[in-house]
């Protein structure tokens, strides 16, 4: 297992550091992720997904339980540097508004190494759908949808062995929808990339996952294997289902 | 008499000349719902921004807006602030910023509400309260408390849409409400828009890129490709039977996961890769 998470928790105060009572948003969480795995987390808002998210890129500590990486705890900065990137949900925030496109792809790869010329970016935007012409233009000259392939461009570019996807393509529209995934299962095919895909879009996560879990209120209702959907246990997965295929 | 009538509109960035929308034209009657879909980058926020008089102070537009036959161009910023929210009621994409930052969810919504109706504050906590419950928000005093920062962008979602069922405007124009929002609470929301119009019969502009959802609300469709309207028509028919290959292609794209899907779920066997 390259990525094992040991029953972690974690709560937030609730009216800011000083407050008192505290708003537990996972509980006993455990998850295991394989190497070039693909696996999607599906819950309503609010069921803490984003949060597990940010636990499992390091960004945020859990209050209780670990988070390895190889063995190694996954808040050394050392060991998530290009091993696992992100692509947020938030496209407006995670684009610094003083870089140009061009930027914004190369600054991952001045901490990773590694060189990208103008012709592989173009080719990363093309896959994208996007062209060359993007890449002096800055954040806030593009739509919701632009920015958001533009993270998905640089998120690919340091060839991570895991991308955390939270809600990455629900802002995108479906023809752009459907190039992103089949983007992202080619690069699955070519590098051996994995994935953990955090989005309420279950047809995507079918499509793109091997294993689904469902989360809902901090826990992890059930997991289950994409060819097994079908099979689903639990009252609220089968509910989640039912009102898809509705 | 259309309720809502864009004709000829045409908008620029005025720093650079760029023509973002050449020229586009459309109407909306009483009650009527119509979706405008289309790639990201279409132009579909900008034409919703447009309507509100909301675009940023660089970007220009000429043409005519008219609401019951006012120009909305004409109204000074003072009668148009009086529109938006009683008249027009926006949702917006990006609930996070749609918020005052600094207050509680539920002081700012009672501010907005004491602009536009003398009600007594008991009075509007009722209304709100009603609202809210009806579109999934059970506890309704706890997310009155929260700051924008503490609430998921689904609940903002759902918060504004709440909002727009008490003011029961003439027009909701509603960008990308459904985006943000999980598969279950997406048809609870959807479900409220449907009754929203049964309801008060506003007329509502349903920007989306979810066919899906699209099908399941409105009446028109109207199809939008880099700031040109390339098709409208019915529902069923733009879903069903396009005329225009852009159209088909959306359709298309969404359709092959649905199917993926539908296979998955009725058992049949599913190349994986």
């Amino acid at each position: 297992m390259l990525l094992k998470v040991e029953s972690i928790s974690k709560s937030y105060r609730r009216n800011g550091w000083l407050g008192g009572e505290r708003h537990q948003v996972l509980r006993e969480v455990s998850l295991e992720w394989k190497k070039g795995e693909s696996l999607g987390i599906i819950g309503e808002s609010g069921s803490g997904k984003s949060t597990l998210g940010r636990l499992l890129l390091g960004i945020e500590k859990p209050n209780q339980g670990s988070i390895t990486w190889n063995g190694r705890p996954i808040t050394d900065r050392r060991v998530r540097r290009g091993t696992i990137s992100v692509v947020f949900q938030n496209y407006v925030s995670s684009i610094h508004p003083f870089y140009t496109v061009r930027q914004a792809l190369l600054e991952p790869l001045k901490h990773v190494g590694g060189q990208l010329g103008t012709k592989d970016m173009t080719e990363l935007l093309c896959q994208v759908g996007l062209d060359e012409s993007y890449l002096n233009k800055y954040p806030h000259e593009l739509s919701g949808g632009e920015a958001q392939r533009v993270c998905i461009a640089r998120a690919v570019a340091s060839v991570p062995q895991c991308i955390l996807l939270d809600e990455a393509i629900s802002s995108l529209d479906g023809s752009v929808q459907m190039q992103v995934l089949e983007l992202l299962k080619q690069l699955k095919e070519t590098y051996e990339m994995g994935y953990i895909f955090i989005t309420h879009d279950i047809q995507a996560a079918a499509y793109l996952c091997d294993r689904i879990m469902f989360v809902r209120g901090g826990e992890i209702v059930e997991t289950v294997e994409t060819t097994q959907l079908r099979h689903v246990q639990t009252e609220y997965a089968k509910e989640l289902l039912h009102k898809v295929l509705s | 008499m259309s309720l809502l009538e864009v004709e000829h509109i045409k908008i620029w960035d005025g720093r650079t000349g760029n023509v973002l929308i050449p020229d586009s034209s459309f109407q909306l009657s009483q009650g009527e719902c119509l979706a405008i879909v289309g790639e990201s980058g279409s132009g579909k926020s900008l034409t919703c921004k447009a309507l509100m008089r909301l675009n940023r102070p660089e970007i220009r537009q000429s043409g005519r807006i008219s609401l019951y036959g006012v120009d909305l161009a004409s109204l000074s910023d003072k009668e148009m602030r009086r529109y938006r929210g009683r008249r027009m009621c926006m949702i917006m994409q990006n609930g996070m910023r749609a918020f005052d930052p600094s207050r509680p969810v539920g002081a700012f919504l009672l501010e907005v509400l004491s602009i536009h109706y003398d009600w007594s504050r008991s009075e509007m906590i009722a209304s709100l309260s009603t609202a809210m419950i009806s579109v999934g928000l059970k506890n309704f005093s706890v997310v009155m408390e929260r700051y924008p920062h503490e609430l998921s962008g689904g609940m903002l979602q759902r918060v504004m849409i709440a909002l727009a069922i008490v003011m029961e405007p003439d027009v909701i124009i509603a960008d990308e409400p459904t985006t943000a929002l999980d598969a279950v609470t997406q048809y609870e929301v959807v479900e409220q828009f449907v009754h929203l119009r049964g309801r008060i019969g506003s007329a509502i502009v349903f920007v989306s890129h979810d066919l899906e959802v699209v099908r399941r609300i409105a009446d028109d469709v109207l199809v939008m490709k880099d700031g040109v309207i390339v098709e409208r028509g019915k529902t069923s028919k733009i879903l069903n039977d396009a005329s225009h290959s852009y159209t088909r292609f959306l359709v298309s794209s969404k359709e092959a996961l649905r199917r993926y899907y539908m296979q998955l779920m009725e058992g049949t066997d599913v190349a994986k890769g």
